[in-house]
């Protein structure tokens, strides 16, 4: 009896699909509906328009970047070494923890691999830095709601809009740059690229563009702080997401 | 505090509403402008019209092809370890979503923004199961305080001020009234985040989807996004069957085409991109991930002609520069979708055909929607169409018919057009006081006319007298 239930549960969904599909097939075949037209080429790879570009007045990738998010309300440092963007970093953080929250950052793991001696510093300031293993439980979360600083790597950043692409992978959790009050994001110059664009041709390029998009269960683009302006179109920040979004671009190593 | 607008009653009624609210018009006029201008500045500084040409080419490519596109994305949504449903009305998709909730024992849904929800009034049916419901966009969650539906594709409480706002707050949420917008931010971000926490399903709509890679992806500003596709132990994407695009490449055209046409934003805060659950040693994310692909009328539209509105990207730029959406609000066209675009697709959808065939005459087919629009739908042509199908269809009001049949007969031969002319223009301006005061009401038959609009007097003299004078003046001076 549950089994007849279920398969017509299967048979009824089936349906509806072969149904939809049916339809549309139906009436694409009708050569006198008005649209679409029969022959429009899809866009190639290396078609599409660059929509946002760089400027032939823009000084380098990290000033733009840097004039972009100022823009969107969101604030950087472009450090000219290792030692000077750690130094950025800290100080950022310091300001941000006041004294009546704890002190403690939630931040991706192995933050040593993208400024190395960051977590020894941040230890000698007597701050705890939070790497969750899993924050599926109620209890977990319910104890990370008190901690006021994200830190995370990033995947790629796009100068001409001043964005940053977050990838999720066992070691770099999505709350770190979505639960906390500021989220803090480490740019190494290897990964700051002219626009998205770029970026999308690079991997079309080699192939590995698929892989890219799908190959982690989230990417997000940032771009600035969580903001609104449903209220009479006036500005507010930090709505859901973090109300600071401050970046740190520095020298790659080496 | 409640909109003025009553979206159960007839069309007529909701247009006296709105035009009898006085402060309506001025604020959707002073949002929209805003809007106009914004989108304007961004799209001034680059080629704007190779982006639309491109996104016109891109969506058509995409709906000549879309039975294979949605079998491609089926594909790859279950090869990243998701689960596609597909849903041919309302209905369905409303079943399909309360079975899957009721599997995991849902108590409590969050939301983020989403017309498809909308459109299938999800919530209703998920409340009459006794699951909660949260809006969680900030504009949603202020529109679900007050227990009205949306009245802007992306702006949906564009037209309260923010001292009926403060008053909502004071209300539900006894908190002070303040007329700071950062402070009643503030405290919807307190009381949403425990929504986020304790909730066991996030729901949200589908800005585009990406068939290459089984991708759906969300545009928020707010983060609200993010948190319903991330915190939820199941996760529910609800989404037309017209959003897909073929590759990476042409969701970032869309991406930006969107944000600037319906904000001008070049980047809106948050793009984000879901391909499947999370995986085995993710930090966070949903266990589930789900996808319902929903008709709902969409095929038919396509089969019957309508096909071009199917490319529409929902970013509400033709809303922002259409007279009659400033007068009569959203809320005028009764409807989830309104201005231009709910006229055209409103009447179309499956669940709404009924009580819609007004809509199609709420337009003064100027044609700035078609301007306006990033793929350059011709909005005012499928106007005429449906106009065109309804009256075949005999839909349309008797008086109006046979007025409209009179004035056929009148105007087809001059000497009683010009008698018929001559009489309306004394009428008028006796009417009128002699002034050029616009008429609020003409004497019976004709005041259904005007319950809706004014009737402005008639001139002096008319076209025909003026340039009888005017050639006679210019022959003497030669």
């Amino acid at each position: 009896m549950g089994q007849a239930i279920r398969d017509a549960g299967i048979r009824k969904v089936s349906q509806a699909r072969q149904r939809i599909l049916d339809r549309l097939r139906q009436g694409l075949a009708d050569p006198k509906i008005p649209w679409p037209p029969a022959d429009t080429p899809p866009l190639t790879p290396g078609e599409h328009m660059h929509v946002a570009t760089l400027r032939a007045e823009d000084a380098g990738l990290e000033q733009r970047f840097a004039a972009e998010l100022e823009k969107l309300h969101g604030s950087s440092d472009i450090a000219d070494s290792m030692v000077a963007a750690r130094m950025f970093t800290v100080q950022k953080i310091l300001e941000w923890l006041d004294d009546t929250g704890p002190r403690r950052v939630l931040a991706w793991s192995e933050l040593n691999s993208w400024l190395p001696g960051l977590e020894e510093n941040l230890f000698d300031r007597d701050v705890e830095v939070v790497v969750p293993e899993s924050l599926n439980s109620l209890d977990t979360r319910g104890d990370l709601q008190e901690i006021r600083v994200g830190i995370t790597g990033v995947e790629v950043a796009f100068a001409a809009t001043g964005s940053v692409l977050l990838k999720s992978t066992p070691g770099q959790s999505r709350s770190a740059s979505l639960l906390p009050l500021n989220h803090i994001a480490l740019i190494p110059g290897t990964r700051l690229l002219p626009n998205v664009e770029t970026w999308l041709e690079q991997h079309q390029q080699d192939g590995s563009l698929g892989h890219a998009i799908r190959n982690s269960a989230n990417l997000t683009l940032v771009s600035g702080p969580s903001k609104s302006a449903d209220i009479e179109s006036k500005l507010t920040l930090g709505v859901h997401g973090p109300k600071e979004l401050h970046a740190v671009l520095y020298p790659a190593a080496g | 505090m409640r909109s003025r607008i009553d979206i159960e009653a007839p069309f007529k009624t909701r247009v006296k509403q709105a035009v009898d609210d006085p402060l309506l018009a001025d604020t959707l006029t002073r949002a929209t402008l805003h809007l106009k201008e914004q989108k304007r500045l961004s799209l001034e500084e680059l080629e704007s019209q190779r982006l639309r040409d491109q996104m016109r080419q891109m969506k058509a490519h995409t709906l000549r092809n879309l039975p294979e596109l949605l079998e491609r994305f089926e594909h790859n949504v279950v090869m990243n370890g998701g689960q596609v449903h597909w849903a041919e009305d309302a209905d369905e998709a409303n079943r399909i979503i309360g079975e899957l909730a009721e599997r995991h024992h849902v108590r409590k849904v969050v939301k983020s923004k989403s017309m498809a929800t909308e459109e299938i009034h999800l919530n209703r049916h998920l409340e009459a199961k006794g699951i909660t419901c949260v809006e969680t966009d900030l504009g949603e969650y202020i529109i679900q305080l007050a227990a009205e539906i949306p009245s802007h594709i992306v702006a949906p409480v564009i037209h309260k001020r923010i001292d009926e706002i403060s008053d909502l707050f004071a209300d539900k949420l006894s908190m002070p009234r303040t007329l700071d917008p950062q402070a009643l931010c503030a405290r919807a971000r307190v009381e949403l985040r425990q929504e986020f926490l304790s909730a066991d399903m996030g729901i949200s709509g589908c800005n585009f989807a990406i068939a290459d890679t089984g991708t759906v992806c969300i545009v928020t500003n707010e983060g609200n996004g993010r948190m319903v596709s991330t915190l939820p132990r199941v996760y529910v994407a609800v989404m037309g069957i017209e959003k897909l695009v073929p590759t990476p490449q042409d969701a970032f055209l869309q991406y930006q085409s969107l944000t600037r046409s319906a904000t001008g934003q070049r980047v809106t805060v948050y793009l984000s991109m879901t391909s499947g659950p999370r995986r085995p040693e993710d930090v966070d994310g949903p266990e589930e991930f789900h996808v319902v692909l929903m008709d709902n009328g969409r095929s038919r539209m396509l089969a019957d002609g309508y096909g071009e509105s199917l490319m529409c990207i929902r970013c509400g730029a033709c809303l922002n520069v259409c007279p009659v959406y400033r007068q009569i609000s959203g809320h005028g066209y009764g409807n989830t979708y309104s201005g231009p675009i709910g006229a055209v697709i409103s009447p179309l959808l499956s669940e709404e055909m009924a009580h819609n065939k007004d809509l199609p005459y709420a337009s003064t087919l100027c044609g700035a929607c078609r301007d306006a629009c990033p793929v350059q739908i011709d909005l005012p042509k499928m106007l005429l169409n449906l106009r065109h199908d309804l009256v075949s269809g005999r839909n349309m009001p008797g008086t109006e018919r046979r007025a409209m049949q009179g004035f056929v007969g009148v105007t087809s031969r001059p000497a009683a057009y010009q008698a018929a002319a001559r009489v309306a223009r004394t009428g008028t301006r006796l009417l009128s006081g002699f002034g050029d005061r616009n008429l609020r009401r003409l004497p019976p038959p004709l005041h259904h006319w005007t319950r809706q609009r004014d009737f402005p007097p008639m001139a002096k003299q008319s076209f025909r007298e003026w340039w009888a004078k005017r050639s006679g003046t210019r022959g003497s001076a030669k």
